[in-house]
């Protein structure tokens, strides 16, 4: 159901109720399709630090600014190098807080650029 | 705290051929005093030092100074970023030394159809040569992104200029008016009007391929939204944080849409570019933001601290403070839309 003040605002210019329908459920897809892929990174970077890591964290495959999927491989590397089952645990929690991490912080491509003429792609 | 500069937006001249209703800067007569060639170039040199990526020169009309090639030509062999933003009026004349210096973008503005852009322009034919100077841009093969700037008189138009644009493979930037410079305040779109150019962005980039026709709100667009897709993650404005703002005369601001000198944090003539930058005083309202910065419209929003209040320049026109802007996509939903 469309809220009829929506319908509206869009009215003014055109935009219909089957467009408002049609970002809404844009939005609503690129929603999930945001957590669905979230939940699949973090479960693989934790299967890839439950059996690749050894307690040490691969330094060429960190990427500082890039923030989530890898600082989850970080957590489940850095934990996977026990055997105890305290440190399984903390690999289970340290994910999870992990996938919080990344809700909050994941950039997504948004509507509005930064400050500057628009270009496709960066040259430099 | 180390900042990193990013892109400068660069005034290069105030002089322009044309008077545009909606001018924030009131360009038409150069400043009087406007850097010299030999200034200009020392200012790229400072702007490489500083690792900055793009250079955008804008005016007034940066065509209209006669140095402009070698400015270009020193930007792009310091391995900068050249960008152009321009009323496309001289683009025929020079298209082959623009093609000469590989720009990364030009920006043409174009503001609705014919009667309308002409309108606001000031100037018959002006519409033809932009629309003109887009494709000769494309025949180069050089990046183009028509820039509309929407206020009430152009409102109305977007739908036909989407016509007039579409396919011809340049981008589409729409960014609002602001009541500064030449802008009269009743031209202003309302809330609900910025909020349905919203709407029209997002249905046309289901509608058409991105590659027709890119359609990008510029920075003053966002914040938040629940409705509309994609619109997360704005962090805060990037004035005196990843960008600056550069006046035809040396002035060093965190962003030339401020329209007012009082936020001019030094001169290039008085100090090097690097000082500026790296004075950990300049840019006060963006580098010591804390939550408590936050005016009245964005005090207790749950997004406020990340989003810092939108873009300073909208918020400080229309409210005469910062990390305040009432044109807000998550406040006009709450307050207006109430979803």
């Amino acid at each position: 159901m469309i809220n009829d003040k929506l319908q509206a605002i869009g009215s003014k210019l055109n935009v219909s109720t089957q467009d408002i329908k049609s970002i809404q459920k844009t939005n609503r897809f690129s929603n999930l399709k945001y957590y669905i892929a979230t939940a699949i990174i973090v479960i693989l970077t934790f299967i890839l630090g439950f059996f690749a890591g050894q307690g040490t964290c691969p330094a060429s495959s960190v990427s500082p600014g890039a923030g989530y999927p890898f600082a989850g491989g970080l957590f489940t590397l850095g934990a996977s190098g026990s055997k105890k089952r305290a440190s399984k645990i903390a690999i289970i929690l340290l994910s999870a807080i992990a996938f919080f991490i990344a809700l909050k912080t994941f950039p997504v491509f948004g509507q509005a650029m930064d400050y500057d003429v628009y270009a496709k792609n960066k040259k430099g | 705290m180390a900042y990193q500069l990013e892109c400068a937006v660069w005034e290069f001249t105030l002089k322009c051929n044309l008077r545009c209703s909606h001018c924030g800067s009131s360009a038409g007569i150069a400043r009087p005093d406007e850097l010299t060639t030999k200034e200009c170039i020392k200012l790229c040199e400072d702007l490489a030092e500083l690792r900055c990526n793009d250079v955008s020169l804008m005016g007034g009309e940066p065509f209209l100074r006669n140095d402009w090639p070698q400015v270009a030509q020193c930007i792009t062999d310091l391995g900068m970023n050249l960008n152009f933003v321009t009323n496309g009026i001289l683009i025929d004349k020079y298209i082959d030394d623009i093609a000469k210096y590989n720009p990364k973008v030009v920006g043409i503005s174009l503001d609705g159809t014919e009667q309308t852009h002409d309108r606001i322009r000031g100037k018959s034919g002006a519409f033809k040569k932009a629309n003109n100077s887009i494709d000769l841009l494309i025949d180069r093969g050089i990046q183009a992104t028509a820039i509309t700037t929407v206020s009430k008189i152009n409102f109305k138009d977007l739908h036909a200029l989407k016509d007039v644009i579409y396919k011809k493979g340049c981008n589409w930037q729409i960014q609002v008016a602001m009541p500064f410079g030449n802008f009269d305040k009743r031209h202003l779109l309302t809330k609900e009007e910025y909020y349905a150019v919203a709407l029209f962005i997002s249905s046309q980039r289901i509608k058409t391929s991105f590659d027709n026709l890119p359609v990008i709100g510029a920075h003053c667009f966002g914040y938040n939204s629940k409705i509309l897709p994609g619109c997360h993650g704005w962090k805060g404005c990037t004035a005196g944080i990843s960008s600056i703002g550069i006046t035809s005369d040396g002035g060093i601001v965190g962003c030339l849409s401020m329209g007012n000198d009082c936020f001019i944090e030094g001169n290039v003539r008085d100090a090097p570019l690097k000082d500026i930058w790296q004075n950990p005083d300049n840019f006060k309202y963006n580098r010591q933001f804390i939550k408590n910065s936050l005016g009245p419209n964005c005090k207790d929003c749950k997004h406020g601290e990340k989003c810092r209040g939108g873009c300073n320049s909208v918020s400080y026109i229309l409210t005469k403070k910062f990390h305040n802007n009432p044109y807000c996509f998550y406040t006009i939903e709450k307050d207006i839309i109430k979803t």
